[in-house]
């Protein structure tokens, strides 16, 4: 131990005398009493000197870190752009509970940034799933600013004994600051407390209380007649799931988003009345509609076309009866950017000419649909995919879902027929190939030939991980020539053989102006357009002999490896 | 063309198309009209001017945000993507980051304000406090008190 320096023994000299003087005489006559009581005295006055210097160097420490910590560059920034800085570190985390890890982290760095964090009462506006200490916490440092509240199944889980109703409690006493209010939970009862309260600055709200699959919701059962008091002026994105409110609610003024799922509609004036706020919504940009089943027996809608002009998507998802998709579209007017997603099963029809309206009724309402340049059909395991995009936008995806893919070809031929895409250039096919039998390949592959004929205006054709008879449609010139403008032919994982590819290639290459002095005008035409471009990956059957054949043709890319097609890496 | 004039007395010549990504340049252009007369900047140094400038001019056909932008921001997600050319960049040391930062708060250029609080956001993320103090030189603070009460909110934080 090193000895104590002489300024040190001064400082506790002169701080335990300060002290000494101050304590009371002793009047003990016993001399030994009197001396134990004496160093007891030194030994109180001893401690009390520790302390004081203790709490004074304590403090003196303090206001240097204090002093250190202003002279550090990120010192320089005001408050408030810490705070923005501190929001952007905070939420732009992907999960939640490792946002408010890193808001703690940042309020345990040093007093200024803890002072500026909970000076922003907007870090601790988002309440999830938080043991009840710590959502009370945040709550508490949200002051008055607007909560994003979500309770989700997973918060029971979560959360421990504290019962959901604790919560539920606590933003009771904030409804003028819930700005989003997300309850997705399967018990209705839970969230009756908050529905009387009048929610003035509610933006979002989500109350679900559905599961996929499972309507148990309906028109014939109003559970709340009043939610909010009837005052909510500032919703502009609603869910409801399982939960049937009347068309007639002023919940249902000015919204932006509307998504209705797990509900059966048995009376006609629902729908009339869903129309009805459907053209009381001009701002509307987002409409989903998902495990409906109509259950009423007239199909009659309202007596015109309902216009969306600033819809941007429109998605229908597993809607019952058969009819329901073509009865909301064929009501709706929408613009031609908007996207529209069609999802269902093979049992309620594979061929889209019983899912969409007839084209000749829809072309104008529905302008999307023809306008597309881009088409891929993705097949995998029960599921048929269908997206349609024009200028990198996707404008359709169509998805059935079956227990076999017995009826892709039908899929596959009514493609074209219910809209025409008389702008299509490209086309992708993907996974085209069934585990079933080499007839049912072909069967397939001459649907595929079909569309194709149909799409003479096709310039760039794709095929991923699909059997050999789908390509083997391109060698073939009768009875007439597949895709004659095709320019550019990409194969991925394809089992094709590679003199397939060259009879192909060569029938493509091979100048066409003998028949065309014969034939007439188109074939004259086409002479003018021939394939530029083979794009090879991951196809091990083409050897160097192969691809230097090819390249006598046309131009040819060559991956021997390509990773497996996902969407992804689309 | 616009003349802009440093805190250190430097001179810019430069495109309003440029100079008008501040806000606070472009008022002013609108307040005054058309004039010869050198804009002063007393809270820009030239060596910030120049890297605030050329991110104006990488910029300078892209639209403005909106307010609708604005108040779109306050709510929810808040994304810290920074586009691959403001990432080169921003690869600045911390003091440049940080008179950046507060020359565009100053110019009221809110992009990159924003490229430089996502920036300063990013050398935040995943790190504990002692790493945080560490990459910016801070000391720690906190009386034993405090640092009670810390502990104390960070077990409730991580007891989930």
């Amino acid at each position: 131990m090193e000895p104590a320096s002489p300024i040190v023994a001064q400082l506790h000299k002169a701080l335990t005398e300060e002290f000494r003087s101050k304590q009371a005489p002793d009047l003990n006559t016993d001399s030994l009493e009197a001396a134990r009581s004496n160093l007891d005295k030194d030994i109180e006055a001893a401690e009390l000197a520790f302390r004081a210097y203790e709490a004074y160097a304590s403090r003196e420490l303090e206001a240097l870190r204090l002093r250190r910590n202003q002279l550090v560059p990120i010192s320089r920034l005001p408050n408030e752009i810490l705070s923005s800085a501190f929001c952007f570190a905070v939420w732009g985390l992907n999960r939640y509970t490792a946002s408010i890890q890193s808001l703690f982290t940042i309020s345990s760095v040093c007093r200024a940034w803890r002072d500026v964090a909970l000076q922003s009462p907007r870090l601790w506006t988002r309440l999830e799933r938080l043991p009840l200490p710590l959502f009370s916490l945040l709550l508490t440092r949200s002051k008055q600013a607007p909560l994003d509240i979500v309770f989700d199944q997973e918060f029971e889980r979560l959360t421990g004994e504290s019962a959901l109703s604790e919560y539920i409690a606590l933003i009771s006493q904030h409804a003028r600051q819930w700005r989003t209010l997300i309850f997705c939970f399967p018990s209705f009862d839970e969230i009756m407390p908050l529905l009387p309260l009048p929610a003035t600055h509610l933006k979002v709200l989500v109350l679900d209380c559905g599961s996929p699959l499972d309507v148990h919701g309906s028109d014939s059962l109003e559970l709340f007649p009043h939610p909010f008091a009837d005052h909510t002026p500032n919703l502009r994105e609603l869910t409801l799931g399982a939960i049937f409110v009347p068309f007639t609610h002023p919940i249902y003024s000015n919204l932006v988003k509307l998504d209705i799922k797990n509900i059966e509609y048995g009376k006609l004036d629902s729908m009339k009345e869903f129309f009805q706020v459907l053209e009381a919504s001009p701002l509307l940009e987002d409409l989903s509609l998902r495990f409906l089943v109509l259950s009423f027996p007239s199909v009659a809608g309202p007596s015109g076309l309902v216009s969306l002009p600033r819809l941007r998507a429109l998605k229908l998802v597993f809607l019952q009866p058969i009819w329901a998709p073509a009865y909301f579209l064929s009501h709706l007017s929408v613009p031609s950017s908007a996207y529209l997603e069609i999802i269902g099963d093979t049992e309620l029809g594979n061929d889209m000419s019983t899912i969409l309206p007839p084209y000749s009724s829809t072309h104008r309402n529905l302008p999307n649909l023809s306008s597309i340049t881009t088409l891929s059909i993705h097949v995998q395991d029960c599921t048929c995919a269908v997206r349609g995009s024009a200028l990198e936008e996707e404008l359709f995806f169509f998805e059935f879902v079956g227990d076999s893919l017995e009826d892709l070809e039908t899929i596959v031929s009514s493609l074209g027929r219910v809209f025409p895409m008389p702008s299509l250039d490209s086309v992708f096919f993907l996974d085209f190939h069934l585990e079933v039998s080499d007839e049912a390949n072909l069967e397939l592959a001459t649907a595929c030939r079909e569309f194709l004929v149909r799409h003479p205006t096709i310039k760039d054709l794709a095929f991923y991980d699909s059997h050999q008879s789908m390509l083997e449609i391109l060698s073939t010139a009768t009875p007439s020539l597949v895709c004659p403008q095709l320019e550019s032919l990409i194969i991925e994982r394809c089992p094709l053989s590679p003199k397939r590819l060259f009879d192909a290639v060569e029938l493509r290459t091979t100048p066409r102006i003998a028949k065309a002095k014969d034939g007439g005008g188109s074939d004259s035409e086409m002479s003018n357009k021939c394939l530029l471009l083979v794009d090879i990956r991951g196809c091990p059957q083409f050897t160097k002999t192969h691809l230097s054949k090819l390249r006598k043709r046309v131009k040819v890319a060559y991956k021997k490896k390509a990773p497996r097609y996902s969407d992804e890496s689309e | 063309m616009v003349n802009l004039v440093t805190s250190d007395n430097e001179s810019f010549t430069v495109e309003k198309a440029v100079a008008s990504r501040s806000v606070l340049i472009k008022n002013m252009l609108e307040d005054v009209g058309e004039s010869d007369q050198p804009i002063p900047l007393p809270n820009v140094t030239a060596s910030v001017l120049k890297k605030v400038l050329e991110y104006c001019d990488h910029h300078k056909n892209e639209p403005m945000p909106t307010s609708e932008d604005l108040a779109a921001e306050d709510t929810r997600k808040r994304t810290t993507d920074i586009g691959e050319w403001d990432q080169k960049f921003i690869q600045v040391d911390q003091e440049m980051l940080f008179e950046i930062i507060l020359a565009a708060n100053y110019l009221d250029i809110k992009p990159l304000l924003d490229v430089g609080c996502k920036t300063v956001a990013n050398m935040i993320k995943g790190k504990t406090p002692e790493e945080i103090r560490k990459l910016f030189n801070i000391v720690n603070d906190f009386t034993p008190e405090e640092e009670a009460q810390i502990k104390k909110e960070n077990e409730w934080a991580e007891d989930r």
